[in-house]
């Protein structure tokens, strides 16, 4: 009496179970982890074909011209209290 | 080499400032004392603050002349007159530096000060134009570098503009040739 209670109960069981697995192993698959290259940068940006000065060497340029300093600080000459003022004896 | 100045205009300016506060001091304690204690004292400092004044303007023409050669290549006769004069001016220096070990009294000190201080005046003339000689060849060197993008633009108004900027570029005073430099830089970088 108490087996077919149990088939009644396992039976439904079971077949939640399988169906379960089955859809759990249909799912997606995380997609592997990226290496791919850097994305492709806008047209504009791209390097233009070879020239004979490539426009960032002038750009180093002119960075370099910009921060250079009129006023060189290495150059700057000693400032003396003068004059000493040297007592007589 | 050219660091290794620098660092020691660094140490001898520290110095100079040190011995100048003990000379104040010591000149002081003797016009207010005026002991024979007080005054070999007020000697013994008078001569430490001549020789490191002396020492740092001795190193400072140095660096300055080794700046102007390495910088400038000494290649016009200008450039050529400084190098030479400062030349002069370090050997007169060194001259200062015997003197100022002899120093026995108050009023020889004041002697070789004054005669020191007389030369120091002039020699601020050379200086100043050293310092404009060596940063006007460093603009030089930048409009050099210039001279290949120039030549190898396509012929335009932008074009022209950086070249008139950079033919008052030799002419103009420092500053004024800087921003002349950047401004056509900047044209040829567009």
């Amino acid at each position: 009496m108490n087996r077919p209670k149990l088939l009644i109960l396992l039976i439904p069981a079971a077949a939640f179970i399988s169906l379960v697995v089955f859809f759990i192993s249909r799912l997606p698959r995380p997609a592997p982890a990226v290496t791919s290259s850097p994305p492709s940068r806008p047209k504009a940006d791209q390097a233009l074909p070879d020239t004979v000065n490539p426009p960032s060497s002038l750009q180093i340029l002119v960075d370099q011209i910009a921060v250079f300093k009129t006023n060189d600080s290495t150059l700057t000459p000693p400032s003396f209290d003068i004059p000493l003022q040297i007592p007589s004896e | 080499m050219l660091p290794l100045l620098i660092a020691s205009l660094f140490t001898l300016g520290s110095d100079y400032r040190a011995s100048y506060q003990q000379y104040l001091l010591a000149r002081n304690q003797y016009q207010q004392y005026q002991t024979e204690s007080t005054r070999l004292t007020a000697i013994d400092k008078v001569k430490r603050v001549l020789k490191s004044r002396n020492d740092w303007q001795l190193e400072y023409l140095k660096t300055l002349r080794l700046t102007l050669a390495s910088d400038t290549s000494i290649a016009n006769y200008p450039q050529t007159t400084s190098y030479l004069t400062l030349e002069d001016e370090i050997i007169a220096l060194e001259r200062f530096t015997s003197d100022f070990n002899s120093v026995s009294s108050l009023s020889q000190a004041q002697n070789f000060s004054r005669s020191w201080e007389d030369r120091y005046s002039r020699t601020q003339t050379l200086v100043s134009q050293t310092r404009n000689q060596i940063i006007k060849a460093r603009l030089a060197n930048f409009q050099n570098q210039l001279a290949p993008y120039i030549d190898a633009a396509s012929p335009s108004s932008t074009l022209d503009l950086a070249i008139q900027k950079l033919k008052l570029v030799s002419s103009s005073e420092p500053s004024l040739a800087h921003q002349l430099l950047l401004d056509a830089a900047k044209l040829l970088a567009l």
